[in-house]
């Protein structure tokens, strides 16, 4: 199988899911590229994950309380063991896009329903999916719809609505976000029981239309007695959108762009590629599926490899994915969930409506650090059947000199592309311990400690971090 | 329905016992209980988070309480707690099933660990031995059960297998394996004996069905099927037999509406009822969270109804009190038991009230 197959299918995997073994990369090589983006994009044809067989282990990821470390527990455990890698890839990214965050919620719980809304329709209608978070009660109490009424209009939803959400700044007016957030009014969640003492309740969408304001309103430019979903509607209909929803999937897909905020003073770094994509999002309907195919099929992502940082969710899922051994949910959950909190990416709680700040903002000392210290503990693990399966497979091309056993080490982390001057330098410490050889037990035990060590070594690299 | 008739048999739902804790009064993630009359010993797992002190790092909560249930709802007392997370002596990683011994011991199994501890009734620790054999497979031992010779047995979710052990902690026989033929398993978890004849019924969690062997693990019988139907079974937890062979299945339920129900069975595997859950009052120590916080009770005046906390959420264990007729249920993510009346005394109103 060539080479370039494996790397191509290394890279879709990288970015449509969370990375996969060199045993997956062979199997969906073999299959062909455009086979598996079919397969991607089309998760029902994989089994689910079971949620009850995690409850079952841990009874406290059913409704988790507010402990921080708690409530991302369940959604580590899926993004790790999913086959349907593209579907929880989707929910992180709407996660980043209709962030919203336990600080204020304080229900990890109906964040996590919300975690639950993305992975059935992150690939669906983009209309649908922002109609279901417009009625979503933790967003309601994450940006104050609660407090939006008839006789007193608060703009929050509606502003980040239109800034955050659809259009982004510069393409509406004040007006607009006056008038988007009066179709809103009555928008709001029914009462629910408070979580104490005895666990928590669902929260459920009302809409009081004594409470709601249908005079007549002026939006973008269209005149009626508009209520929410007419809004949407309007929403979804203007270019604007298009172009923000393909600026954000190409960010989050392809290669690192400016921070949000800076869109509307900062061209994006393709302008034809987010062009191809708001043309397939307009031509479709708004269908996010036929928008990522157009995405995974093209050129520009092809040639992106290793053109964006990975966020700290995609480096702790990727190597626990790489290293294996997590499908059971051993005792530890918790505290493994917690290891993208440490470098910077507290899931279920961003730092605010806008997200994280994604690219070379993931990396300072600290987060670095973290990286490093994970992701070289996991792959210095030889019994983790990941990791073990490397050793074999290079155990069997027979011994190897201190330069083919790096390239070796670094196809099997990748395949990883490092400048000449990396590798002469990992070469330069493989030859300390000369050739590896396998004739003995204790040749073994020392060509697999050697190979653990390279492993460290590569995981601490610079281009580790790239996706 | 607080009362339920059928086929000869009343249960009369009584009162609530609990609220969420991680000490004293209330319970955390419970998964299994003993009952001795009035007291019932109930099994914690607790839960886990980040603690910034490294000796507890991993969990909170994992504990035995003990309680005084009383007769009449009001009456519960707090009577004490033992046990604690850790992987030493008398101590629980993934604590499982639990039990009241012939000879007066707490036996609690380990699902983790792997181990079944024994201890007093005040929680010294006694003994263990290891209930899973080293022999390549995955193991957890998931619930455990005590026929009326003494004999332990123990289901193991993992191998799907189920072992008896002598009182001394013998290996006496073993049987099953992963599949959904007779006397094969899916993840078993729950687990009784028939103290009348030594009956084995363990609770096939993945299979969607109870199967029921004799003592010395010959096949005799299943019944239940999976669905979401009267009678059918999701992802059932646990087994009980009442002294008259009635048989009681802790499910999962998961129809949407009540994630957990009671089944009940006549001793041929025919559905009698499901019991849903009715705890329409507060328990006295949850209903003391709410006095104590002006906003819990604020809020809950506003709700239009409080009927989802009268239900059943995952149930893990069902026991029968034989002293005092009586159905208890460990409503596990509600940290509470729920307590029903068999009655045999009913007098069924008149009809035209």
């Amino acid at each position: 199988m060539a080479s370039q197959d494996i790397a191509l299918m290394a890279h879709l995997m990288r970015r449509a899911g969370f990375g996969a073994t060199r045993e997956e990369l062979e199997t969906r090589a073999a299959a062909g590229y455009e086979a598996t983006v079919e397969e991607l994009l089309n998760p029902e044809s994989q089994p689910a994950i079971d949620r009850y067989e995690l409850v079952r282990y841990h009874p406290w990821t059913w409704r988790p309380g507010t402990i921080q470390g708690m409530g991302s527990a369940e959604w580590l455990y899926f993004m790790t063991n999913t086959k349907r890698p593209l579907e929880e890839k989707m929910a992180l990214f709407w996660h980043q896009v209709f962030a919203t965050g336990v600080s204020k919620v304080d229900h990890y719980d109906e964040i996590t329903r919300m975690v639950a809304l993305f992975r059935e329709k992150g690939m669906g209608n983009y209309k649908e999916l922002l109609l279901d978070i417009a009625r979503n009660p933790a967003m309601i109490y994450w940006l104050d719809n609660f407090e939006n009424h008839a006789d007193a209009v608060n703009e929050n939803w509606g502003r980040e609505l239109l800034e955050l959400f659809s259009m982004g700044v510069g393409t509406y007016t004040e007006v607009d976000v006056r008038e988007a957030s009066r179709a809103f009014t009555g928008w709001t969640f029914e009462p629910k029981l408070p979580r104490g003492p005895i666990g928590r309740h669902d929260w459920n969408f009302a809409y009081l239309p004594e409470d709601h304001d249908d005079g007549e309103k002026t939006f973008l430019g269209e005149t009626g007695n508009f209520n929410g979903d007419d809004i949407i509607n309007i929403i979804c209909d203007h270019p604007a959108t298009a172009t923000f929803i393909a600026r954000h999937l190409y960010n989050f897909f392809v290669a690192d762009e400016a921070q949000v905020p800076a869109w509307q003073v900062i061209p994006p770094k393709d302008e034809a590629a987010i062009e191809l994509l708001a043309d397939a999002f307009i031509d479709s309907g708004s269908d996010l599926k036929a928008v990522l195919r157009v995405l995974f099929n093209s050129d520009f992502f092809k040639n992106a490899r290793y053109a964006r940082l990975k966020s700290p969710a995609e480096v702790v899922v990727g190597t626990l994915r790489l290293v294996g051994g997590f499908d059971f949910p051993a005792p530890g959950l918790g505290e493994m969930a917690r290891q993208p909190t440490y470098m910077g990416q507290d899931l279920l709680n961003p730092p605010s409506v806008e997200g994280w700040h994604t690219g070379v903002e993931w990396i300072n000392s600290g987060s670095l650090m973290r990286r490093i210290n994970f992701t070289a503990d996991m792959v210095s693990d030889v019994t983790r059947p990941g990791i073990r399966s490397m050793i074999d497979r290079m155990q069997a091309q027979g011994d190897l000199t201190p330069d083919t056993m790096v390239d070796s080490c670094l196809d099997l982390m990748g395949p990883l592309e490092v400048d000449g001057e990396t590798r002469t330098e990992l070469i330069t410490h493989a030859a300390g311990g000369g050739n590896l050889t396998w004739g003995t037990n204790a040749d073994v035990d020392a060509s697999e400690q050697r190979i653990s060590e390279m492993l460290q070594l590569i995981v601490s690299l610079r281009d580790y971090q790239y996706a | 329905m607080l009362t339920q008739i059928a086929k000869g048999r009343v249960y009369d739902y009584s009162h609530s016992v609990g609220r969420g804790a991680a000490s004293g009064m209330g319970f955390s993630q419970p998964v299994a209980m003993a009952v001795e009359g009035s007291t019932v010993y109930v099994l914690n797992r607790g839960l886990e988070g980040i603690s910034n002190v490294p000796w507890n790092k991993v969990a909170y909560g994992a504990r035995v309480s003990v309680i005084d249930v009383g007769e009449t709802a009001g009456d519960e007392e707090f009577t004490g707690e033992f046990g604690k997370y850790g992987d030493r002596d008398g101590e629980f990683i993934w604590p499982s099933g639990m039990i009241l011994g012939p000879d007066g011991n707490l036996y609690v199994s380990d699902e983790w660990l792997n181990v079944i501890s024994v201890f007093s009734k005040d929680g010294g620790f006694v003994r263990k031995w290891a209930a899973a054999p080293a022999d390549g497979k995955e193991h957890g031992i998931a619930n455990i059960a005590s026929d009326s010779q003494g004999n332990i047995y123990c289901t193991d979710g993992r191998s799907h297998e189920v072992r008896k052990f002598s009182p001394n902690g013998e290996l006496l026989a073993s049987w099953g394996s992963l599949g959904d033929g007779d006397g094969e398993f899916n993840s078993p978890w729950g687990i009784t004996v028939d103290q009348a004849d030594d009956s084995v019924y363990v609770a096939d969690h993945r299979n969607h069905r109870v199967q029921k062997f004799t003592s010395d693990g010959a096949w005799v019988m299943q019944f239940g099927e999976a669905g979401s139907k009267r009678g059918q079974l999701h992802l059932p937890v646990k087994v009980t037999v009442d002294p008259q062979g009635d048989v009681y299945v802790a499910d999962w339920s998961d129809n949407g509406m009540h994630p957990g129900k009671v089944h009940v069975f006549d001793r041929e595997g025919n559905f009698i009822i499901s019991l849903i859950g009715d705890a329409q009052q507060l328990s006295k120590w949850a209903d003391m969270t709410v006095q104590a916080n002006a906003d819990y009770l604020k809020r809950r005046r506003e709700v239009a109804t409080t009927e989802s906390e009268w239900r059943f959420a995952l149930p893990t264990d069902v026991q029968f009190d034989e002293e005092r007729s009586r159905l208890v249920v460990l409503d596990a993510q509600r940290s509470r038991l729920q307590i029903y009346d068999k009655r045999a005394d009913y007098m069924v109103p008149q009809m035209n009230l």
